[in-house]
């Protein structure tokens, strides 16, 4: 999820107490990997999860999702996650960066100001 | 039959117990029949039963079930020890260890943990690692999850205690004082469950035969009045009066048939009469009505029977209910 999230990141995650609970496009979500590692990934896809800057995209129906990622803590600041129109645009350029088309650099450069402007304003 | 307990002694006796799970699956349907019959009869066995082979035969099934549910509890304590967990058994299997005579008399279908809120993820991600996985749950509350594991059984992890229809009543870990732990009984098995299953009145019985002299009943009484719990209370007591001959305290001999209104006392006298009966036959929604509906103190939850919960807030607006 680099530049919003970074490692070493603590995160409030309000989880899911059903399985099939709704997800919508836009928001971050936390699941556990096929080798039981926890991911947090934004949701690109009616079917399908993506990180900000990762080409991989892991499948709705390969992974369980576990909640929703509401707020990180910068500085030991709180600050809510809200799926505004930068989260749209996020969406859309993450999107972008997982078909590895020409357009993947200019995409990454987006998502790296538009990630550090969500992160830091 | 005969063959089947024969085998499940085995079973259980043997190394590879764990292994044999197909089996226990495949006979699934009469160990859970057994089962059900060991809860009903239980009660009359106090009174009546005379211990004979078929009854040794039943509590033969339930020490198989028992072997493995204690085993699931060992796993997770250590599980939970190693990873710095603060929590505490409720339900069941805390008042089979600590307050029945016999483990054997309280069977369960799973385990009850109460967790702190601070180790609520940290528990999840133990439990889940080691192979546990969710299933699906009807309630959507989101401190509280029901764990199941291929070979070990179920594990319900509660964050917090509360019943969906009353809001104002929490506990969070650990839970202090047996007069909450009392009412907490009363709120899960008559307000949330209606006492759906006969066993549970042993829970009352054999919690206040060990602890009468130490509950502060004034205390534990306001609880119950804030709770508006009165009704449910002396519906107990007066089981216990009638089935079993006790009374916690001898304040209450003459309070257990006055302190009911005169409306809801002849029903409950009806149904106190008709009780056991009920539970045989009716297992369903009805005899979940009725006895719901007599135990709940205000109008505002008789309706939400007859309409929808969320046609009631929309109805609320116009009438301005409470």
């Amino acid at each position: 999820m680099w530049p919003f999230l970074r490692d070493g990141d603590w995160v409030d995650v309000s989880l899911f107490s059903e399985k099939k609970e709704k997800t919508k496009v836009g928001n971050v979500y936390l699941f556990m990997d096929s080798e039981k590692e926890w991911i947090v990934h934004r949701k690109i896809d009616s079917s399908s999860f993506s990180g900000d800057w990762s080409c991989c995209v892991e499948k709705k129906n390969e992974v369980e999702v576990f909640g929703e990622i509401s707020s990180f803590y910068l500085n030991d600041k709180k600050k809510k996650i809200k799926n505004g129109k930068l989260d749209y645009l996020m969406t859309f350029f993450s999107k972008k960066i997982t078909k590895k088309g020409n357009s993947v650099f200019f995409s990454r450069g987006m998502i790296f100001i538009l990630g550090s402007i969500k992160r830091f304003l | 039959m005969k063959d089947v307990e024969s085998l499940m002694f085995e079973s259980l006796f043997s190394e590879n117990y764990f292994s044999d799970l197909d089996f226990f699956q495949n006979n699934k349907k009469q160990l859970n029949y057994y089962l059900k019959i060991h809860q009903v009869e239980y009660l009359w066995s106090t009174l009546s039963y005379t211990v004979d082979e078929e009854f040794e035969s039943i509590r033969s099934l339930s020490r198989m079930k028992w072997a493995k549910q204690t085993a699931l509890k060992l796993v997770v304590e250590e599980l939970f020890l190693i990873s710095e967990i603060d929590f505490e058994w409720i339900k069941g299997i805390q008042l089979a260890e600590e307050v029945y005579p016999d483990p054997l008399i309280r069977p369960m279908g799973d385990l009850d943990l109460l967790v702190s809120k601070k180790h609520w993820f940290k528990a999840i991600d133990v439990l889940v690692r080691t192979g546990f996985s969710r299933s699906e749950t009807q309630w959507k509350n989101r401190l509280r999850l029901e764990l199941s594991h291929p070979h070990w059984g179920l594990i319900d992890l509660h964050g917090e205690l509360y019943p969906g229809h009353r809001g104002s009543f929490r506990m969070n870990y650990p839970i202090s004082g047996l007069e909450d732990r009392l009412l907490y009984l009363f709120i899960h098995s008559c307000h949330q469950h209606a006492l759906e299953k006969v066993i549970w009145i042993n829970d009352f019985y054999y919690f206040l035969l060990k602890y009468q002299n130490q509950i502060d009943f004034d205390k534990f009484f306001l609880k119950v009045k804030e709770n508006k719990l009165i009704s449910s209370v002396y519906f107990v007591l007066s089981i216990l009066k009638e089935q079993k001959g006790f009374i916690p305290s001898e304040e209450f001999e003459n309070k257990i048939d006055k302190e009911v209104s005169f409306f809801k006392r002849n029903l409950l006298n009806f149904f106190k009469k008709d009780f056991f009966w009920m539970n045989s036959k009716f297992s369903g929604k009805i005899k979940r009505f009725f006895v719901r509906v007599i135990l709940r103190d205000s109008i505002y939850d008789f309706f939400s029977y007859l309409i929808n919960r969320e046609k009631i807030k929309f109805l609320s607006f116009f009438y301005r209910v409470p």
